[in-house]
């Protein structure tokens, strides 16, 4: 049930959440354009799309690779409009797949995907990923090979992750705007893979 | 804190739900997201803090309150403590500032975490095997509890950050931090699955000591 049917009155959660900001915003203690602002940023200006141009760019330009493996926080910003503050940018290779988690709680490098998904934050997630992440990645529909290393990053303190996934075959020479579209969010998270461009053309 | 919020590695939760993709159900859910996010920018407390409060909870509420209620609770008893209730008059919370409407996404996008101020070298080195601290603490850490008194390898040192357990009680304090990589079959014996590994962020205190040789 949502608060968006008019016909049922508001839940107890949406009357404590509305006296809490009427308190705030009485007080002077916070500028109810300021909440506006923050959910127009987590919904219109901060998602996936900011990581995908990201990976792109790494896959097309070794140069800047290398760059953004070393420090994200620098180089991020020569792409896109926000930096990637905290984020440590884990690159998959054939011998070591990367994904994240946070266990703990729900630490997720929202600056360059958005607000994480409903999943990532599930109890089932949590508890099982660092336990059997083949499993968990099955239930993804994603097989990850025996010879390959599934490492998992729990993101406990300050820093957040971004997986690098591996560049798709067959995209030699594809301009970065189409390899940009190749791109998944749950590939940069390590639950899923990139599209190949057959995939791609398709959605 | 041994909290149910230490979840990594229990039984029970059955199958993700891939499919599961909201964010936001509803606008209230949306309200209390930007509060916390808000109050956080604004210096009223620290996200360790926010982290602390939210885990400090009766273990079934945990369970059974949703994601964003447990925000609102979290963010509720701040703000008492804080002394901005009701049935106070207090408007006043030291140290904290209000941030404008229209200087909000100039500081969201430029966000740079500052330089921490130097620290005595670090005790641990890339490369050495190190055990994880067994004794557990009745406030927030940031070491689970699956990993605790486990062998893993430094692969990478990240340098000085705010030490959350710390911030958690308003303490301010810095530490190194190391990145450790654990095999699974180091904390999971032989129930693990092949060629799995957990690589996390280690504060040099919750390392007890430097193990002699690979594990």
């Amino acid at each position: 049930m949502s608060d968006q049917n008019h016909t049922d009155p508001p839940s107890d959660f949406a009357l404590r959440v509305r006296a809490l900001e009427t308190l705030l915003s009485e007080r002077g203690l916070v500028d109810p354009a300021a909440l506006d602002e923050l959910i127009d940023i987590a919904e219109a200006r901060i998602g996936p799309r900011t990581g995908a141009k990201i990976v792109a760019r790494a896959w097309a330009d070794p140069d800047y690779k290398r760059r953004l493996l070393e420090n994200a926080q620098e180089v991020t910003e020569e792409l896109v409009d926000i930096t990637g503050a905290n984020v440590i940018v884990l690159e998959n290779t054939p011998d070591v797949h990367n994904v994240i988690v946070c266990t703990l709680c729900s630490c997720y490098p929202f600056r360059l995907l958005g607000m994480s998904p409903g999943w990532y934050k599930s109890y089932a997630y949590r508890s099982r990923v660092v336990r059997e992440p083949r499993k968990v990645l099955a239930e993804f529909g994603f097989t990850v090979p025996t010879s390959t290393e599934v490492r998992v990053w729990d993101s406990n303190a300050e820093l957040r992750y971004l997986v690098l996934p591996m560049r798709p075959e067959g995209t030699e020479g594809m301009a970065e705007t189409d390899l940009e579209k190749l791109v998944t969010r749950n590939s940069m998270i390590g639950t899923g893979r990139p599209l190949t461009p057959v995939e791609a053309e398709a959605t | 804190m041994d909290g149910i919020h230490d979840m990594g590695g229990f039984h029970g939760f059955g199958r993700v739900d891939t499919t599961n993709e909201t964010t936001f159900a509803n606008d209230a859910q949306r309200r209390i997201f930007a509060i916390n996010m808000l109050s956080v920018m604004q210096g009223v407390y620290n996200i360790d803090k926010t982290r602390y409060y939210m885990e400090n909870v009766d273990p079934s509420d945990y369970l059974n309150t949703p994601y964003w209620e447990r925000w609102l609770g979290m963010v509720e008893r701040l703000y008492r403590e804080a002394g901005i209730t009701a049935d106070s008059d207090q408007s006043e919370i030291p140290g904290a500032r209000r941030i404008p409407g229209d200087k909000l996404w100039d500081g969201f996008r430029s966000l740079r975490i500052p330089e921490p101020p130097p620290l005595p070298a670090p005790i641990y080195s890339v490369g050495e095997s190190v055990r994880m601290r067994r004794d557990s603490v009745p406030t927030h850490t940031r070491l689970p509890r699956f990993l605790r008194g486990r062998i893993g390898r430094i692969e990478d040192y990240k340098g000085i950050f705010r030490f959350a357990d710390a911030y958690a009680s308003d303490r301010p304090e810095n530490q190194h931090v190391y990145s450790v990589r654990f095999t699974g079959d180091e904390i999971w014996g032989s129930g693990c699955e092949e060629n799995t590994s957990v690589q996390i962020e280690i504060y040099e205190p919750y390392i007890s000591e430097r193990v002699a040789h690979e594990n």
